[in-house]
């Protein structure tokens, strides 16, 4: 399974990962993943809610703390991998956990079994194969050396400080439209964070509203429709480029560019 | 007698009313000690400074003329009805927790920690205390670590694979700290070349005696394949890097846990300069403190925790 993890985690990017993992894995695994990759899946054995609350209990990590965790992982299986104590045990190959997961005595056992062997990127995996939620990408062909990325400029509008993220907005009929949230990664994200606390208009729980006054440059690599956003699209891959001191807000990149 | 309480929660940060001063204020005052010479800590404005002395010269690179003063770690200092002392935190060269006593009372303020020892910061040290205010960053319990060592040998292997390949490891991470710990801790692939960022805070812990490798401080030279280029994270988005094309760039911070947090990084490595759960717990579990106080981070869920736990627990307002 730790070697079916890192192929998982190279195949976006690394054309080379699964023709050297194909080469030097054994016959049982070489099969075992072809199967997988080509689509046939073992069958769920447990939701993803109830496969999230035996970690938790087998964790000792109470509901109200589970949702805290869930809310801030935003990935229920991701939130099960995480929360559970280093493994103890040696780990299985992928064939051995895919022999479990098909001949379970009961599905509950067979994870709790199976979580102890595993770090916690595989027990990711390995949450997604039990719950029928496993996808890959395959690298169709080699992905273009430097994408082009597209830039715009947006206003703060929503702060949260706990985990330095901010979401930023772009004028359209007069109003601000939440465009992206984005990790606060610049080297003056504590003058901003700073600068934030001092222009707080409300909260909302961890969050909060500023006045829309700093100006930030965003890069994207595209746009997708999407209808439960209320700009109604969503962009592509958006990161913090830097803070632009100074500049107006009133001269932002509008919805409609 | 009913006293004040020994540290208060003002809108400038934390305050003894016996001593007078303030602990890592975020609004000019006129007496402020200093946990560490990150910027959400040390800053600007105040008319004195007083930290521990291993954390003074980056104080001064970052703020430029100041009034400060630097303690060695453990030697108390009284302020007024109160003695305070700074005690190593192991988050970055010169960090600190501050502990003030009065009258037999002790309290401390962790400032920012991390409970594993690096190699190159002050080692953590628990201090017993009565009330302890501990930061919170990463007080969820999927947070964390994996042993330092097997996220630097995994860091190597990144390193020496684009090596092989014939490009350029940009390593981002911030310049004070991390850039250190990692130029110190890495398992050596090539040289290490860095942004004047990075080297500038470099020569000034290598000055002070921390044992750092060689570096390079990059400005216009033809930088070699095989080095590893460590940078602030901003210059992952702009022009900088673009001279080091064909190069692969990686990413060294405890948010790396989350999925979410990956998005549109190529290399991720999950390395910290703050404790973890089990880290937090068994800070304020060795502190014997009966009453916490969280602040930095998720301070709703890890005071509930705490109050589960059966501490008289609180958060920092």
């Amino acid at each position: 399974m730790i070697r079916f993890t890192a192929l998982i985690a190279a195949l976006p990017r690394d054309p080379n990962a699964l023709p050297v993992y194909l080469q030097t894995i054994s016959e049982a695994d070489r099969t075992a993943c072809l199967a997988l990759l080509s689509g046939q899946r073992p069958k769920r054995i447990a939701s993803l809610a109830t496969l999230t609350q035996w970690a938790a209990e087998q964790a000792g990590i109470p509901d109200w703390l589970l949702a805290a965790a869930i809310e801030a992982s935003g990935d229920r299986a991701e939130t099960a991998a995480l929360i559970l104590p280093p493994p103890t045990g040696a780990p299985p190959s992928l064939a051995e956990t895919l022999h479990a997961l098909t001949t379970p005595i009961t599905a509950h056992a067979t994870l709790i079994a199976l979580w102890a062997r595993l770090p916690a990127d595989a027990r990711l995996i390995l949450n997604r194969l039990a719950t029928g939620t496993f996808r890959a990408t395959l690298p169709v062909e080699k992905p273009a050396p430097s994408p082009t990325p597209r830039t715009l400029c947006a206003v703060m509008i929503l702060v949260q400080p706990a985990v330095s993220e901010i979401t930023v907005a772009l004028w359209h009929d007069g109003g601000p439209v939440p465009i992206a949230r984005l990790a606060l990664t610049l080297p003056d994200a504590a003058d901003i964070l700073a600068w934030a606390r001092s222009h707080t208009t409300a909260r909302f729980g961890p969050a909060a509203q500023v006045t829309p006054e700093l100006v930030f440059e965003i890069a994207f690599d595209g746009t997708t429709p999407n209808r439960r956003r209320k700009s109604g699209v969503e962009l592509l891959n958006p990161r913090l480029l830097r803070f632009l001191p100074g500049a107006a807000a009133d001269t932002l990149d509008t919805l409609d560019t | 007698m009913i006293r004040t309480p020994l540290l208060t929660f003002t809108p400038r940060g934390i305050y003894c009313p016996d001593g007078d001063f303030y602990i890592d204020p975020h609004r000019a005052v006129p007496r402020a000690l200093v946990t560490h010479g990150h910027s959400d800590h040390a800053y600007r404005g105040h008319d004195s400074y007083l930290c521990t002395q291993a954390a003074l010269p980056v104080i001064r690179h970052r703020l430029g003329r100041i009034a400060a003063e630097g303690l060695p770690y453990g030697q108390s200092r009284q302020i007024g009805a109160v003695a305070v002392s700074f005690h190593p935190a192991g988050h970055v060269p010169g960090s600190a927790q501050i502990r003030v006593e009065r009258a037999g009372e002790v309290w401390v303020v962790s400032g920012d920690y991390k409970t594993e020892a690096d190699g190159l910061c002050e080692a953590f040290i628990p201090i017993r205390c009565h009330t302890f205010i501990t930061e919170c960053t990463f007080g969820l319990p999927i947070f964390q670590w994996q042993p330092e060592a097997e996220i630097l040998q995994r860091i190597a292997g990144w390193w020496a694979r684009n090596a092989a390949q014939g490009r350029i490891s940009i390593l981002a991470a911030y310049s004070f700290g991390k850039a250190q710990r990692l130029m110190a801790g890495i398992p050596p692939q090539g040289p290490i070349h860095t942004h004047p960022a990075v080297e500038d805070v470099t020569e000034i812990l290598r000055a002070q005696g921390y044992q750092l490798p060689p570096t390079h401080r990059i400005s216009g030279q033809p930088v070699p394949r095989d080095a590893l280029v460590i940078a602030p994270p901003n210059v992952l988005g702009n022009d900088w890097a673009h001279p080091l094309t064909p190069y692969s760039s990686g990413f060294a911070s405890g948010w790396m846990a989350l999925t979410a947090r990956r998005k549109g990084l190529e290399a991720v490595f999950t390395l910290s300069d703050h404790a973890d759960w089990p880290g937090l717990n068994a800070a304020i579990r060795a502190t014997e403190a009966t009453r916490v106080f969280v602040t930095h981070g998720y301070t709703q869920p890890f005071r509930r925790w705490l109050e589960s736990q059966g501490y008289d627990a609180g958060i920092v307002q």
